[in-house]
């Protein structure tokens, strides 16, 4: 299978060094010839500069500058609906951002994990999962992939009563609640676009919150969306195949 | 950083028509949305040729009989716009005659990029069609007006904080004859050059002040999250010595005691324990070395 254009990189910027090794990060990728769609967060400083060197380095990629608002969640939901205004429908996305987290106390680990998906040495091996099998939906980091926990039909994290009222508004019934914890991962395009030509990605992103938000203390909206994100294939009968 | 600061106007209507492949014009462009649907992926290709340097203006008319799908494209396209925050955010909206809607308009373009975040948007009231005039920093002139800038005009401008000029132009001209005609007039017209050199320098220099401010708040942003991850962290610390004082400080002391055995059996366990604290490194029925 030739996957030119057959996949999208859906990059958010937040944090202003990123650029110094985005280019480098995404080099195993180039083999695919994807389109290249970044997102520079307007809070980031020398988003001008940024832009010129994003331009420099991923010929004809498609780069929009906007609020902090949703964090990563926000941003992918933007990009993705510019895919659709732009009629870009590849096979696949997939969902990169700059993660750092300095609230978390495994931040490095975490993003080591999560960027596996972009590494070199499995690019291979994930060009061999697309091939070969049609019920992936999510291919991610095996650590990364958690499970939403469930108790007696319930959530029962923070999120719990934002994740129910979401599932029931857009009549989502999951059949897997494993998520991936960072939002990296390599998504079934098919399963995101069916999902947001029915529902508005801009619109969503209206309802999550502003600035720089955490789940420890209290659920959110960007978090709820974050396993959504995950579940959407779910919910059209795909699986995620953990790398 | 070299951006452009002189944005031609031109109707969505004709822009979509005149998209033309491998055409780069220095000037940015001033797109005027003039009808209530966009076909955004077609102006996007016309955008190319800008290099997507542009912003966006919208007639309060169309606004007026627009639904949210307006207000979500007009929003993308201040997104994909490369000179977005270099004008100071705004949006500009064309009223005919000016005050009618323009309020209306303004507000309900305001609240929705309020809904997506932007804080700092701000429509800005035009009257329509364009005449000469300065509003907030912008300079909206005619075409023939800016090719024919002379000393007395430039000296006019100068003692103002101009930092982009928005043109009209004459609707039989091509736009290859456009910025043809510009580019000779930069070299040719020494007052026109001296008065864009200054809107260029105004305009880097109040990009600059609000990069300045971007970093302080990034500066702030990082002291946030020492805060916040010593937080977490204490938090996490508080989590796991509640867990072990319920789950394992009430076992009773045989019961624990027992346990350690156990792991110096299975050579989980150094036996500094039995021996009130001397360190021997032991694992169990295996070797045992004095440290």
């Amino acid at each position: 299978m030739s996957f030119s254009k057959q996949i999208a990189v859906l990059y958010h910027i937040f944090y202003e060094d990123t650029i110094l090794h985005v280019e480098e990060q995404l080099k195993a990728l180039k083999s695919f010839n994807p389109f290249y769609f970044f997102n520079i967060s307007a809070d980031a400083p020398d988003q001008a500069e940024i832009r010129t060197m994003l331009q420099q380095h991923f010929n004809d990629a498609v780069i929009i500058t906007s609020s902090n608002q949703g964090k990563d969640i926000g941003a992918k939901l933007l990009l993705i609906h510019t895919c659709l205004r732009l009629n870009i429908e590849p096979g696949w996305f997939i969902f990169l951002h700059d993660k750092k987290s300095h609230q978390a106390l495994n931040a490095s680990t975490w993003k080591q994990d999560l960027m596996t998906i972009a590494d070199p040495r499995n690019i291979d091996m994930i060009k061999g999962i697309i091939n070969d099998n049609t019920d992936y939906g999510i291919i991610a980091p095996g650590k990364q992939v958690k499970e939403e926990t469930i108790e007696k039909g319930n959530f029962i994290s923070t999120n719990s009563t934002i994740l129910q009222r979401l599932l029931d508004e857009y009549n989502l019934a999951p059949k897997d609640f494993r998520f991936v914890a960072g939002t990296m991962f390599w998504a079934r395009a098919t399963a995101y676009l069916n999902f947001f030509k029915a529902h508005d990605a801009l619109e969503i992103r209206r309802t999550l919150e502003k600035g720089n938000i955490v789940d420890d203390f209290s659920g959110t909206y960007t978090h709820s969306w974050e396993r959504l994100l995950s579940w959407i294939p779910s919910c059209q009968g795909y699986t995620i195949k953990t790398i | 950083m070299n951006l452009p600061v002189i944005f031609l106007t031109i109707p969505y209507t004709d822009a979509i028509h005149s998209i033309k492949k491998d055409v780069k014009y220095e000037s940015g462009v001033n797109i005027f949305i003039d009808q209530p649907a966009v076909n955004v992926a077609e102006l996007y290709r016309f955008l190319n040729n800008f290099q997507h340097h542009f912003v966006v203006s919208v007639s309060a008319a169309t606004l007026a009989a627009a639904d949210e799908k307006l207000f979500a494209d007009v929003y993308l396209l201040y997104c994909l716009s490369a000179s977005t925050g270099m004008n100071e955010n705004r949006i500009y909206i064309y009223v005919e005659p000016i005050g009618n809607g323009a309020k209306s308009a303004s507000q309900k373009l305001k609240s929705y990029f309020y809904s997506q975040g932007e804080m700092n948007v701000e429509p800005v009231a035009i009257g329509y069609p364009i005449q000469e005039v300065l509003v907030n920093n912008t300079l909206f002139i005619k075409y023939t007006s800016l090719l024919a800038m002379n000393r007395e005009l430039s000296a006019k401008y100068s003692g103002e904080k101009i930092n982009q000029v928005i043109v009209s132009l004459p609707s039989n001209e091509s736009m290859a004859g456009i910025a043809g005609q510009l580019a000779a007039a930069m070299t040719n017209n020494p007052s026109l050059r001296s008065f864009i050199e200054l809107v260029s320098l105004r305009m880097e220099y109040d990009w600059t002040l609000a990069q300045s401010g971007l970093w302080k708040s990034r500066a702030h942003l990082y002291l946030s999250f020492i805060s916040l991850s010593k937080k977490v962290g204490e938090k996490q610390y508080y989590d796991v010595l509640d867990w072990y004082k319920k789950e394992y400080e009430v076992l009773p002391l045989w019961y624990k005691r027992f346990g350690h055995i156990l792991k110096w059996l299975t050579g989980n366990k150094k036996i500094s324990f039995l021996l009130g604290g001397k360190k021997l490194k032991t694992t169990g029925s295996k070797s045992i070395d004095k440290q």
